[in-house]
């Protein structure tokens, strides 16, 4: 197994080529471990998010580059300017697989620019070019541009103007609306003042066992293409679980105050089915899943034809904000995908601007004008257009909830819906209490991905992790051990890189023979967890270098009262109990500090003396 | 007679049914799965099944559009406008 690593810096123009020791290979894999063991070692305490010192990881694993299924994806990671924490994002498409065609299993962007450049690679060919034609210029613009100069086939991500104006939650996209969405890369590359990189390169993957990596190809892909939940995911999209969300209580609503809403159907995968969608979206790479959706408004208002709102932007700009237009809300998903902006941050901090007004701590002087009350959607997009723009009320909102709340006060924190101040996803841990004590410990904040409860908790067990039976969502007993096998699970599966949704199907010890035949290591699926497990407390520790610890690991207060009605009313995970028994399955302190003998189990001996000073 | 409309979202993949049925009252939900069981049994996910034949609720949910529980103590469910089967989903 090799692995190149390209290293560019921005402020002084050198460019160069590492090889990756095989150790890192072995013990990180690639895409967020690999990204973790590099800016661990490399981004000093005390340094900016959005200063020279942060660096920006771009990596893939072991996977990537051929035909495994869900291989297009790539990670992208830094210190966080929405949490000051790690950040790893990961998206999909083509980006990655083009990655892998490059030659590169990493590239690490370091200094800041004095002039927009955009970073051009094909195979050993690595230049840094002027961008100021483009900067300004939406996504779409931006990427067509770079593609007609480029002149050969690839992948570009980019940065809207969001990412240029340094928005906290600014995100990266590639190939037609796929999002490297959370936690505010985008404004870390609009720190370097990069406005895109785009790869090419026609290197061959070769696997280390050719016989075997066909055979777990087909194998795999079978698995994925045969469960029941990948033909829902192809004829719904992720928008099924809006439709599902009356009885399972699963869909925030009005910013995490209600349990039921009789909109859910009118912005569901379903409706959209029947209306706008026009494809199943051929943007990603060999996926045998095709959740992406490509819709067309034809006319009105809200009139456009490009990717279509995830379930997360249905809840963020639909049940968050009790708007039924689902119109309005792939027209927004769309302005968002533009600028280059999150939609679950942003919808989410618009969620919060609507109880502030609401409850009477902002005015409408305060809001430009805008009545902005529940479900009155031409201004939510009016106030959307504020933050993209970062004009007035938008330059704080754009900031997200956590810092929103501290400059409004007036109790104000009570509704702003935040873990370490990442807005959470739209999924509720009063309908699955496993997402309790994944959103409290995320490395990321709240944060669904890094322990991607939906695929296992009611559905699927661990074996690897010895959990055998499959648990009740509202189960209180176990949800600590769950979240940490999940959490496991989900950090080696955005490290080899693919789509955590095949892990509907596939498990830990699938992924081993994968990597096995791709590289000729010889994992078990338990090896798979281990390597999990050494890459989340690496993170953690990365956290506690920029002042995090355990006290930070907990849920907004109304996330831990009861919806107001709905099917889930009355019940709370008890956070408490589930961190406690979390912790104790980590290897942690009951202060949720790892212990030295976890690390050295882990091999992370390198860390403990910056955590036990 | 009553009729009853049902919905079968998860059940079966990627077909989400909407039905209307015919039972005579009083009927429960006992009555309501062994009728589902009996027309779509063999398109159901063998998981959703509970080994006495009717649906495994620790994956389904039967529930009225509001999202109130039904469970098998309800003596009569022909005052309910709509019945509600769903294996949920927190994907996305």
């Amino acid at each position: 197994m090799q692995g190149r690593l390209l290293r560019v810096n921005l402020s002084t123009r050198e460019i160069g080529v590492e090889g990756i020791p095989e150790q890192y290979l072995r013990d990180y894999l690639g895409g967020s471990g690999l990204a973790a063991k590099y800016l661990y070692d490399e981004i000093p305490a005390g340094s900016s998010a959005l200063g020279e010192e942060n660096k920006l990881f771009f990596s893939i694993g072991p996977l990537n580059g051929g035909y495994f299924p869900t291989s297009g994806r790539y990670n992208v990671s830094c210190r966080s300017p929405l949490t000051g924490l790690w950040l790893d994002s990961s998206s999909s498409g083509k980006f990655g697989y083009y990655m892998g065609r490059a030659g590169y299993m990493a590239i690490i962007i370091e200094g800041q620019s004095d002039q927009p450049v955009y970073l051009y690679i094909n195979n050993d060919t690595v230049e840094i070019k002027d961008a100021a034609s483009i900067w300004g210029k939406t996504i779409s613009e931006s990427i067509q541009l770079i593609e007609k100069e480029s002149q050969v086939k690839g992948s570009a991500a980019a940065i809207g103007p969001s990412g240029e104006k340094l928005v906290p939650m600014a995100c990266i996209i590639n190939d037609g609306g796929r999002a490297a969405g959370r936690g505010g890369a985008g404004a870390v590359m609009g720190s370097k003042k990069l406005k895109a990189v785009f790869v090419s390169g026609d290197r061959k993957f070769e696997a280390a066992d050719p016989d075997a990596w066909r055979k777990v190809i087909r194998e795999l892909t079978g698995k994925v293409v045969e469960h029941p939940l990948t033909n829902s995911l192809k004829t719904y999209g992720t928008g099924v679980a809006m439709g599902l969300a009356t009885q399972s209580g699963d869909a925030p609503t009005k910013n995490w105050q209600l349990g039921n809403w009789e909109g859910y159907g009118k912005i569901s995968g379903m409706t959209m089915a029947s209306t706008m969608l026009r494809q199943h979206s051929p943007e990603c790479h060999v996926c045998p899943i095709q959740c992406a959706r490509y819709v067309e408004i034809e006319e009105g208002p809200y009139a456009m034809k490009g990717s279509g709102p995830e379930y997360e932007t249905l809840g963020s700009f639909g049940s968050m904000l009790l708007n039924d237009d689902l119109e309005s809300i792939a027209y927004m998903n769309l302005l968002c995908n533009e600028y280059g902006i999150d939609t679950i941050s942003s919808g989410s901090s618009i969620a919060f601007a609507m109880e502030a007004y609401e409850k009477g701590m902002l005015s409408q002087e305060d809001l430009n004008g805008i009545d902005l009350t529940w479900g009155n959607t031409e201004a939510v997009l009016a106030v959307l257009r504020l933050i993209l723009n970062q004009e007035g009320i938008g330059k704080l909102l754009g900031q997200g909830v956590k810092k929103a709340a501290q400059v409004i006060g007036q109790g104000s924190e009570e509704f702003a819906i935040h873990v370490k101040g990442m807005e959470l996803p739209m999924h509720d841990p009063r309908a699955f209490f496993g997402f309790g004590p994944t959103y409290a410990t995320s490395p990321r904040g709240g944060c669904h991905c890094h322990g991607y409860l939906g695929a296992f908790e009611g559905r699927n067990p661990i074996p690897e992790a010895g959990i055998n039976e499959i648990q009740d969502r509202h189960a209180t007993s176990g949800k600590g051990i769950l979240a940490k096998a999940v959490q496991d699970v989900s950090t080696a599966v955005h490290s080899a890189i693919v789509c955590i949704f095949t892990f509907y199907s596939l498990s830990a010890s699938d992924l081993a023979r994968a990597i096995n035949a791709a590289t000729g290591f010889s994992y078990t699926g338990e090896d798979i967890l281990k390597i999990g497990e050494r890459i989340f407390n690496l993170q953690r520790a990365f956290n506690s270098r920029f002042g995090s610890s355990g006290a930070d690991d907990t849920l907004p207060p109304r996330v831990l009262s009861s919806t107001i009605g709905g099917p889930v009313e009355g019940l709370v995970p008890n956070l408490e109990e589930q961190l406690q028994e979390y912790y104790q399955a980590r290897g942690w302190d009951s202060a949720g500090k790892p212990s030295q003998a976890k690390l050295e189990d882990l091999g992370l001996d390198y860390v403990i003396g910056e955590l036990y000073g | 007679m009553a009729k009853l409309l049902l919905h079968i979202y998860g059940l079966i993949p990627a077909d989400f049914k909407d039905v209307e049925l015919e039972f005579e009252e009083p009927v429960n939900l006992r009555h309501l799965e062994e009728e589902i069981i009996k027309r779509y049994g063999q398109e159901i996910e063998e998981q959703y099944i509970s080994r006495e034949g009717l649906l495994n609720h620790r994956f389904v949910i039967s529930g009225d559009k509001y999202g109130k529980k039904i469970d098998y103590d309800l003596p009569d469910l022909t005052h309910i406008e709509e019945i509600w089967f769903v294996v949920p989903l927190a994907g996305g």
